[in-house]
């Protein structure tokens, strides 16, 4: 009986030692260890064995059968090793595949980054019509009429009391009359001018309008505002520069410039006007002058897409060539 | 408006440097376009003397003059008539660069030698002459041109705000600036005002609309000697880019730049009669206006008119007729103040700016009509020989204008500007713009009582005057704060949350936002295929369009978006096109005067459905590519839609477009594939897919709650049924059976297999469906789900004759 369990015990060794790849492995394995295994059968030979002899051949044959299961996967780890390890043979430079990523126009990109930043200083957005009452666009802004500041703006005439907007400054009046200070506003929107379209002018494009109303709001809240703004859209380091203007529908008004260095020019760049809001305004919009002073300012959004990626043709942002829209 | 800044600096002491200059205006608001070098200059070009003048021995009209120019004798041919022996000249040596680029060098002209050139005065640049030469009264032989022709300046450009006319002029800009540098301004000394009266020498003015014209003087010049202008005067008007006529014209334009006020000299002989007369137009009447353009009057315009016949557009521009030549020697010179609105209207309907129009739009200064007379009659007198007369002939019309006068509140400026400036220093910064102002005390705030200027058209009430301290006291003294004001948090509305993820939701899907025009094609209703009763043909039009054609607002995304998909694809665009736009579109109300204006999502797929990869073949896109993608993006918003098979565009391709519903019947948008024939109107030639949505409904139906749903920790069991389903059964209806018999168990349902063909029935189609059943209360057993799929089957059986496959 030893002698059997050694023999087959040196056996089975031997055949996992030859056993070349884990599946023949674990046919081996069954072959000897298996339930019907042929070491397993042996064990069940020992009932019909001398109780004398029992003993030992037990031992002998759970030795033999240790030995085996060790053997079996001490191969089975080499085995796999060495076809873990074995290379695959691709051409690691041929093409993923993927589908390409989208992409959002820098216009909605800018507007919704600008926003970002006046969310974050307490301003909420607000909507109005691009159709609009000649009264909105104009007359309650404080363009008197027929006056050569309404020259400023070209105009889409839808009839004689309707223009297609030129500015989205007429939301401002919308949302005054319809909420109450305190209030901090942006607005942006697609605005119309009657121009010829050349590189720099285009007869459809984006403003973005802000409006901050308060008791006693000054000069110095728009400048701190309008910086924070700037700082925060261009970085800390940009200079600005206020100087005096004229908009109907502020006084005082200013025009913000920002120094601007690039690799063609540098100088100070006309980024976006503001002021205070005139008395006219806000009584048009039906508050009391004396009780509240604001500020409003409104910038260019195409513009300022022009400068920060060198946008040098203004049709380029309205042709949606896929080129184009892919870079931002 | 172009300012000379030596013109400038007789006005006003100013800092040497041009830069200083030029920030200071900025920073008062005078926006500065351009500033430019200008003057004569002519290196190489000396006095000489024609020595002698030989004709030519080989051309007729040539002569060969021998020219001393101081340091030697030149041979110079030349072919002006007016040279001859004796005359003083100017000579361009070789070497010389006339204006034009012109380069002087040696030649030879049919046969003699030439050094040089002998110049006109068109060649020098400095007016129009050009008939001969020009002969020389002053001047040493050999002394350079620059010393009696040359001149050096600085032309800075500015644009004027429309509320400061009052820049528009010489006098204004030194103005500004002596306010600001605390120096003087040294108006010219024009005399004694000569007396006023209602006519002189017979010579009457009659305003006939009064209200049109509030101040109308008329001075009477005689003896004058109408020739070219002294170099000052040519050079002044040089500087600021105006051309010399002649000395009466240049003076007149002299005075309109250095003071603002237009003015205008009629040849007085081609009056008729001896009255004036400011009145309307008759309706066609005719004048002839300086810049030789007949035009036809309307009673809208305002003129001016003798006995018979207009002879200027008031406040626009002169009538040709009666305009100044060297033949003129009587004059009748103009000063008027017209109304703003008139001259507005005026030249509006004639589309004419001038100079003149320019200024009496904005407003001119009433009170310094007189002296503005007064230095036109002063100036021809000395540059055109005049005698004026004593009396200047002064007709008012109604309201001369009042001055505003309001009290400004020290509190409001500190308030505004955000910097505590006391009334004392308020009223000096005013004093020194020559706004009278003076420190008081009202109802015991303390403030500043002020009067408005007449050159001052825009400070009516305390907040113009409140701009005025800030501006002088300088924008940039104003400090920034460490924190911005803040009322509260920022809200965000529903519909801008949903279109800020859907947009970031497709870009990273794929898509390609773009940017395009509100306004649509006249042909697109027809290219789009609607029908006569279709709305969206109903659209809101402008009145002056940019492109004939191109009035309308669009009333759909689709028809730009097809065109940006084609230009793509024109532009060797390869790969898939995916896009995407948010915009509006423009939708008439009976009854309201503004138009709805409907916030919308369109997007567009064109070409194949993926990129092409070695092992995986480019395949075109088709309907249930998009149809998935629509879905899933809706879903990932939390929009529970529906496909409504009846119903699709009149641009959808017949069968093959669907209206997206919310579950309670909302429509939501459509998607479909476009039409063979809309797609060639577009120049499309690849199978082309659009989905348009209305963007408020999209966000009505999504989920705004977002409440966790219990999913279950069961396990599932998936069952795969083969099912034979005759082929008028829409997969609808089996998933309406499977629904109804599964629920609330069904989890999932997928179509794994589609099949019609051999081995099955001709009016059937096998369907492999993939159920996945799970419990939320146990492990679900083989039995129970076994009982459930048999009455599945009977449902199925009996509503639509399906059956399992065998």
């Amino acid at each position: 009986m030893q002698q059997q369990i050694q023999s087959m015990m040196e056996r089975a060794l031997s055949e996992v030692a030859q056993a070349t790849d884990p599946d023949a492995l674990e046919e081996t394995r069954i072959e000897y260890l298996g339930r019907k295994g042929k070491l397993t059968s042996l064990l069940r030979g020992l009932g019909s064995m001398d109780a004398a002899e029992r003993p030992a051949a037990g031992q002998a044959l759970n030795r033999a059968k240790e030995a085996v299961k060790v053997a079996v996967d001490e191969r089975v780890t080499s085995l796999l090793s060495a076809q873990d390890d074995a290379p695959l043979t691709i051409d690691l430079t041929l093409p993923g595949r993927a589908s390409r990523p989208g992409s959002l126009h820098v216009l909605p990109q800018i507007i919704e980054e600008i926003c970002e930043i006046f969310h974050g200083m307490g301003y909420s957005r607000a909507v109005g019509p691009e159709v609009e009452l000649d009264e909105f666009n104009f007359a309650k802004l404080n363009f008197p009429d027929d006056h050569p500041s309404r020259d400023l703006q070209d105009t889409f005439y839808v009839n004689d009391a309707v223009v297609m907007r030129t500015q989205t400054s007429p939301v401002q009046l919308r949302y005054m009359q319809e909420h109450e200070p305190p209030l901090a506003i942006v607005s942006p929107g697609r605005v119309y001018r009657h121009e010829q379209i050349d590189a720099s002018h285009a007869a459809e494009f984006y403003q973005i309008e802000g409006l901050f109303v308060d008791h006693d709001v000054s000069l110095a809240d728009l400048k701190s505002t309008i910086h924070a703004f700037i700082h925060a859209l261009f970085g800390e380091d940009k200079k600005l520069r206020f100087r005096p203007h004229f908009f109907p529908f502020t006084e005082p008004s200013v025009e913000v410039d920002l120094w601007w260095e690039s690799d063609r020019k540098s100088g100070w760049l006309e980024i976006m006007g503001a002021g205070m809001v005139h008395p006219h305004v806000f009584a048009n919009a039906g508050y009391d002058p004396d009780r509240y002073t604001g500020f409003a300012f409104g910038m260019g959004i195409d513009r300022i897409a022009m400068v920060r990626h060198g946008i040098p043709d203004i049709r380029l942002l309205y042709e949606n060539d896929l080129r184009f829209l892919r870079q931002f | 408006m172009k300012l000379s800044v030596a013109w400038l600096r007789e006005l006003v002491e100013l800092p040497t440097e041009i830069d200083a200059i030029v920030d200071r205006m900025t920073m008062l608001g005078l926006e500065v376009e351009d500033v430019a070098s200008v003057g004569l200059s002519y290196p190489h070009v000396v006095v000489g003397h024609v020595l002698d003048a030989q004709p030519h021995p080989n051309a007729d009209r040539l002569r060969v003059c021998r020219v001393s120019v101081g340091d030697g004798e030149l041979n110079i041919v030349c072919g002006a008539s007016n040279v001859r022996t004796g005359l003083k000249v100017l000579v361009a040596k070789p070497g010389a660069v006339l204006p034009g680029d012109f380069k002087i060098k040696k030649s030879k002209i049919r046969g003699e030698e030439s050094h040089g050139m002998i110049c006109s005065e068109r060649e020098l640049g400095l007016g129009d002459a050009h008939e001969g030469i020009l002969e020389l009264s002053e001047g040493d032989i050999g002394q350079p041109a620059d010393a009696l022709y040359g001149f050096q300046d600085t032309a800075i450009e500015i644009e004027v705000t429309p509320n400061r006319p009052d820049w528009l002029s010489h006098i204004g800009v030194a103005r500004e600036l002596g306010a600001f540098y605390e120096k003087p301004v040294s108006i010219p000394d024009v005399g004694q005002l000569p007396a006023v009266g209602n006519d002189d020498a017979g010579w009457r003015v009659d305003i006939v609309d009064r209200s049109a014209c509030s101040l109308f003087t008329g001075r009477l010049v005689d003896g004058l000697a109408v020739g070219p202008s002294p170099l000052w005067l040519r050079h002044r008007l040089l500087s600021i880019g105006q051309r010399s006529i002649n000395n009466v014209v240049d003076v007149s334009n002299l005075v309109l730049h250095e003071c603002g006020q237009p003015n205008h000299v009629f040849d007085r002989q081609l009056l008729s009669g001896m009255e004036i007369r400011v009145r309307r137009a008759t309706e066609g009447e005719k004048l002839t206006t300086l810049d030789a353009t007949e035009r036809e009057l309307a009673a809208e315009h305002l003129v001016i008119a003798d006995a018979e016949k207009a002879v200027a557009l008031a406040g626009i521009m002169g009538g040709a007729e009666t305009e100044v030549t060297t033949a003129t020697t009587e004059a009748f010179v103009e000063v008027a103040v017209f109304d703003p609105r008139v001259v507005r209207k005026g030249r509006r309907r004639v589309n004419l700016v001038s100079d003149a129009s320019y200024r009496f739009e904005r407003g001119v200064d009433f009170n310094r009509v007189e002296w503005a007379s007064q230095r036109v009659a002063q100036l021809l007198t000395q540059v055109a020989g005049a005698k004026a007369s004593d009396t200047v002939i002064r007709t008012l019309g109604d309201a001369p204008p009042k001055p505003a006068r309001f009290f400004v509140r020290a509190s409001q400026v500190n308030r505004v500007v955000g910097v505590p400036i006391p009334p004392q220093d308020i009223a000096a910064m005013l004093g020194r713009l020559e706004i009278p102002a003076s420190a008081v005390t009202n109802d015991g705030a303390p403030g500043v009582a002020v009067e408005q200027p007449s050159f001052r058209h825009d400070l009516l009430e305390e907040v113009d005057a409140v701009e005025e301290v800030a501006r002088l006291y300088g924008y940039d003294r104003i400090e920034v704060m460490p924190h911005a004001p803040m009322v509260r948090p920022g809200v965000r509305s529903d519909r801008e949350r949903f279109v800020g993820r859907v947009r970031e939701r497709l870009a990273g899907r794929g898509y390609s936002e773009v940017v395009y025009t509100s306004f649509m094609n006249e042909q697109d209703p027809d290219r789009l295929n609607l029908p006569a009763t279709d709305t969206r043909r109903v659209t809101v039009n402008v009145l002056n369009p940019l492109v004939v054609g191109e009035e309308a607002l669009r009333t759909s995304l689709v028809p730009e978006l097809l065109r940006i998909v084609d230009r793509n694809r024109k532009r060797g665009h390869t790969d898939p096109v995916r896009l995407f736009h948010l915009g509006r579109t423009f939708e008439p109300r009976a009854g309201e005067t503004l138009p709805c204006e409907v916030e919308r999502l369109a997007l567009a797929w064109n070409g194949s459905a993926h990129k092409a990869h070695f092992d995986r073949p480019a395949r075109d896109i088709d309907l249930y590519d998009v149809l998935g993608e629509t879905e899933n993006i809706l879903e990932s918003m939390g929009v529970d839609a529906v496909r409504n098979v009846q119903g699709g565009e009149p641009y959808h391709r017949n069968g093959a477009g669907v209206v997206i519903e919310s579950r309670d019947g909302q429509r939501l948008g459509v998607v479909g594939e476009i039409a063979p024939s809309v797609r060639r109107a577009f120049d499309l030639d690849q199978a082309t897919f659009v989905a348009e949505f209305d963007v408020d409904a999209l966000v009505a139906s999504g989920r705004s709650d977002l409440g966790f749903q219990r999913f279950s920790m069961y396990p599932p069991v998936r069952r795969d049924l083969s099912l034979l389903v005759p082929s008028a059964v829409p997969y609808a209806e089996v998933v309406g059976c499977l629904r109804e018999s599964l629920d609330p168990l069904l989890e999932s349902h997928e179509v794994f297999d589609l099949y019609e063909g051999e081995g099955i029935a001709a009016n059937e189609r096998a369907i492999g469906v993939r159920l996945v059943l799970r419990s939320q209360s146990g492990t679900l057993k083989d039995k129970k789900v076994d009982g459930m799929l048999s009455r599945l089957l009977t449902t199925l059986e009996q509503r639509h004759g399906a059956r399992l496959r065998a």
